[in-house]
């Protein structure tokens, strides 16, 4: 069947052993409690590491519970396959997930998903970086997630905020990236995968949501929302993850600084 | 809150009537409109223009879909489209799309984009002198990618090659206003080119179809230096009118030149702005404007 | 999209223009340019509409086609989406250039109508778990002049309105297997429910104000735009910030309500032409008229 088909419906020669288990189907249970036994507005512990990567001009790396990111920012180069003449710094980012960071199967049509979060991060970050002070150059961002367990996009753009801020490249300011579920009217922070994925609520308001914010100017570089929802309680939510990115920013200016002490400490051991 | 949105079928586009019409305004003066491969003459005795080709034994043929022009002995094809065709002396309104060492490229919607040469602009200051090197490192400052100009067609190489200058006060740098693209063979040849129309709006009409459209005050503001002032409501209107007014007659075939822009843009009093962006409506301003020229003509 | 050259001063033009809600051809800041469909453009489709915004034309060929579920949801059918851009609609687009941007389309087409709430998709399950209708949407980008991501899913929603599946007979066999029948009567062949279907409403942001329907020239003045795929009840299926600049908050929440209100007004204004569309079908009078 479907033979000479340019559509990428590929026969899958393997099956994942998942699809044969007879999992019993959660009942659309009422989240009466988070199963790690968090308030809806609790965040899971994060770990915010810088200059991980050697090779890059900047790197970080962001723990949101059991979600892993990678980012690492090489350049500002000379472009190699030049377009046109431009007075911007090209700003390119590429998203990968790792085989063995999604839960099941490898998943077919995973590199879709990978390409609209490239593509989402591109745009988010943008905006962040001063982007006129490198005529003719290019700026990749690589960022690859080791483990999915929820908010693997809010977690990359905030590694790429690391990143961006280690490399030495000139920004506008800091990037947080913060997410959401909603399920019927309870918002639960910083959600886990299985809470992302959860059924939707009968009725009422659903779905994910995640900002990326630049949290001294204020300015929102990033929103993408999926789900049901209406621009009345969209703006509560989003209002609420400022909140919460606000209160982020401290971790990762402690994580910054950390790294320029020891810089420093280095250099004196050098001299 | 928006007005209505308009949502419609393709299958109530009406039919164009206005090419009946049109043929019965050419009818005047018979023309004869060719395809390509078409014998026009088998008589030796015509010599061979554009848009023709000689072959031994058919004669002399059509090499594009248009009109026969016949002047003394010479047999041309004038074709119904065309990119734009350059001759010495024609005002034209181009984009700079690269600035180069001593020029800049200047698309005018030819088949090749068009030179102009840094000694051949008035530089701000307008005092004539030799340009220096500094002059070419500040060319960028001067007119950088996606300005406009209008100007001058200066010279035509024999391989196409066009040079413009812009070596008069009324050429030069255009600021705020409106670009309209029409089809080069809709632009009637005339005496003057730069318009001053009663309802304040300056036009320039660029031989190559590309038509300027701004405001008397920025005219005649000093050119280089950016305008950032606002141009009050009142000129705004006028300008987008006009701007719609030229939209909807080339949609509908008729020559622009002052006049008949000025009888349609009286014409388009009866509706407001964005009406005229409905076909309709178009139609309605063009066939109008084309029965008062004839009453008129 | 294309990148057209504007001028620095041609720029300024446009903004005050939109500061005094007088844009260059006369609009308002939140008006359409007329929007042209028609249903039954692609005979050879299970349903297709050609839809046209002034120079934006967008042609949706949907094909249903049997296929085993997906094993997340065995009980409903899919739908997937393919961007083509042609190009014709752009030079850049020939080879691959135009794949970016057709995935980009594409996977928020697929956001906007993944959950059931929009497009109810367990009426295209035949066995549950075995066999399910998918429908491919082929989307052809003819031409391109501003306001994509809205003519691109006026076109989905058209050409779903224009689906006709047809009536199966499910019988089990001899084999304890479930044979498909289909019927060949085109009476009985089924619309699918699309009352709740989502468009797409662009806010583009032009100095401080936000503009729908943007042209080339006035896209070229802005650097965020707001994508809302908006239900005809008023509900956001997706939402998403496009473009290379940042947006302040307050902001953010003025286009959200903007994008609601036009998005209501719009598919008002779309039913009402579907169902004449509708009578017309299939009577084309070829592509440009």
């Amino acid at each position: 069947m479907n033979l000479g088909s340019d559509r990428k419906t590929r026969v899958a020669a393997s099956v994942p052993y998942q699809r044969f288990m007879v999992r019993p189907r959660e009942p659309e249970k009422e989240f009466c409690k988070r199963k790690d036994g968090r308030r809806d507005e609790e965040l899971r512990p994060r770990i915010f590491e810088s200059g991980l990567v050697s090779d890059a001009s900047g790197s970080g790396y962001v723990e949101q519970g059991s979600t892993k990111v990678v980012a690492a920012v090489f350049g500002p180069r000379e472009v190699t396959r030049r377009k046109e003449f431009s007075l911007k710094a090209q700003l390119r980012c590429v998203f990968t997930f790792e085989p063995f960071a999604t839960p099941g199967g490898r998943q077919e049509n995973i590199s879709l998903l990978e390409q609209r979060y490239s593509s989402w991060l591109e745009e988010s970050l943008k905006p962040v970086v001063q982007l006129r002070r490198y005529p003719k150059a290019s700026i990749d961002i690589r960022v690859t997630c080791l483990e999915n367990d929820g908010g693997v996009l809010a977690a990359a753009l905030t590694a790429c905020g690391i990143a961006l801020a280690t490399s030495g490249i000139e920004t506008f300011d800091l990037v947080i990236g913060v997410n959401l579920r909603a399920h019927g009217d309870r918002v639960l922070m910083d959600p886990s995968h299985a809470e992302e994925d959860a059924a939707p609520s009968r009725e009422g308001t659903y779905g994910n949501v995640t900002l990326g914010f630049m949290p001294v100017l204020c300015q929102i570089t990033g929103l993408l929302q999926t789900g049901d929802s209406e621009p009345a309680t969209l703006c509560q939510q989003i209002s609420s993850l400022i909140k919460i990115a606000h209160g982020v920013k401290p971790l990762m200016e402690e994580c910054l600084i950390d790294l320029g002490k020891l810089q420093e400490k280095l250099s004196e051991v050098q001299m | 809150m928006s007005a209505d949105i308009d949502v419609r079928l393709f299958s109530s586009r009406s039919r164009s009537k206005s090419l009946a019409d049109e043929s019965e305004f050419m009818g005047t003066r018979a023309k004869i409109v060719v395809s390509p491969g078409t014998t026009i003459t088998t008589d030796g005795g015509f010599m061979r223009g554009h848009g023709t080709y000689l072959e031994d034994e058919n004669g002399l043929l059509s090499a594009v879909a248009g009109v026969v022009e016949k002047v003394n002995k010479l047999i041309t094809v004038r074709p119904l489209k065309t990119r734009y065709n350059p001759e010495v002396g024609d005002v034209v309104v181009g984009r700079i799309v690269q600035v180069c060492q001593k020029l800049w490229k200047v698309d005018v919607g030819g088949r090749l984009y068009a030179a102009l040469h840094l000694h051949s602009v008035n530089l701000p200051g307008g005092e004539l002198r030799r340009k220096s090197i500094e002059d070419e490192l500040l060319m960028s400052q001067y007119l950088i990618d996606g300005d406009l100009v209008s100007a001058e067609v200066q010279n035509v190489g024999v391989d196409g090659a066009v040079s413009l200058h812009t070596r008069n006060l009324k050429y030069g740098k255009l600021g705020q206003g409106s670009l309209v693209q029409v089809s080069p063979s809709l632009v009637k040849r005339c005496k003057t080119h730069f318009h001053n129309l009663p309802n304040g709006v300056h036009l320039v009409i660029g031989l190559n179809g590309f038509l300027w459209i701004t405001h008397e005050g920025e005219a005649e503001s000093s050119h280089f230096a950016q305008n950032l002032e606002r141009v009050d409501y009142h000129t705004r209107e006028s300008i987008c009118r006009t701007r719609n007014v030229i939209i909807s007659l080339s949609r509908y075939n008729i020559m622009l030149y002052d006049t008949t822009i000025l009888y349609a843009y009286e014409i388009s009093t009866d509706y407001s702005i964005a009406q005229l962006l409905k076909p309709e409506i178009q139609m309605e301003v063009a066939h109008l404007t084309r029965q008062k020229l004839q009453l008129e003509g | 999209m294309a990148n057209l050259a504007v001028s620095d001063s041609e720029k300024t033009f446009i903004i005050h223009g939109v500061e005094d809600n007088l844009r260059c051809d006369g609009r308002g800041c939140l008006d359409y340019r007329h929007i042209e469909l028609e249903l039954g453009a692609a005979p050879n489709c299970s349903g297709s509409s050609h839809v046209r915004i002034a120079n934006t034309d967008v042609l949706v060929g949907i094909k249903a086609e049997i296929a085993a579920p997906d094993h997340a949801a065995p009980d409903r059918g899919r739908i997937e989406f393919f961007v083509d851009l042609t190009a014709n609609a752009d030079p850049e687009f020939e080879g691959t250039g135009g794949d970016e941007l057709g995935q980009q389309i594409a996977g928020a087409l697929a956001e906007a109508y993944v959950s059931k709430r929009f497009l109810d998709l367990s009426s295209l399950c035949i066995v549950k778990n075995q066999q399910v209708w998918v429908l491919f949407v082929d989307i052809l980008i003819l031409e391109l002049g501003g306001s994509l991501y809205d003519a691109v899913s006026i076109a989905v929603k058209a050409a779903l309105y224009d689906l006709r599946i047809p009536k199966l007979t499910v019988s089990i066999g001899e084999d304890g297997k479930p044979e498909i029948e289909v019927s060949d009567d085109p009476h009985t062949q089924e619309p699918l429910a699309i009352a709740n279907v989502p468009c797409f409403v662009t806010l583009s942001k032009i100095g401080s104000q936000f503009v729908v329907d943007v042209s080339q020239e006035e896209a070229e003045c802005s650097t965020v735009n707001m994508c809302c795929a908006i239900a005809p009840n008023g509900r956001m299926a997706t939402t998403m910030k496009t473009g290379v600049g940042s947006l302040h908050p307050d902001s953010l929440i003025e286009a959200l309500q903007l994008a609601q209100e036009i998005g209501v007004a719009l598919h008002k204004a779309l039913h009402k032409q579907f169902v004449k569309a509708q009578e017309l079908s299939g009577r084309t009078n070829g592509f440009l008229l």
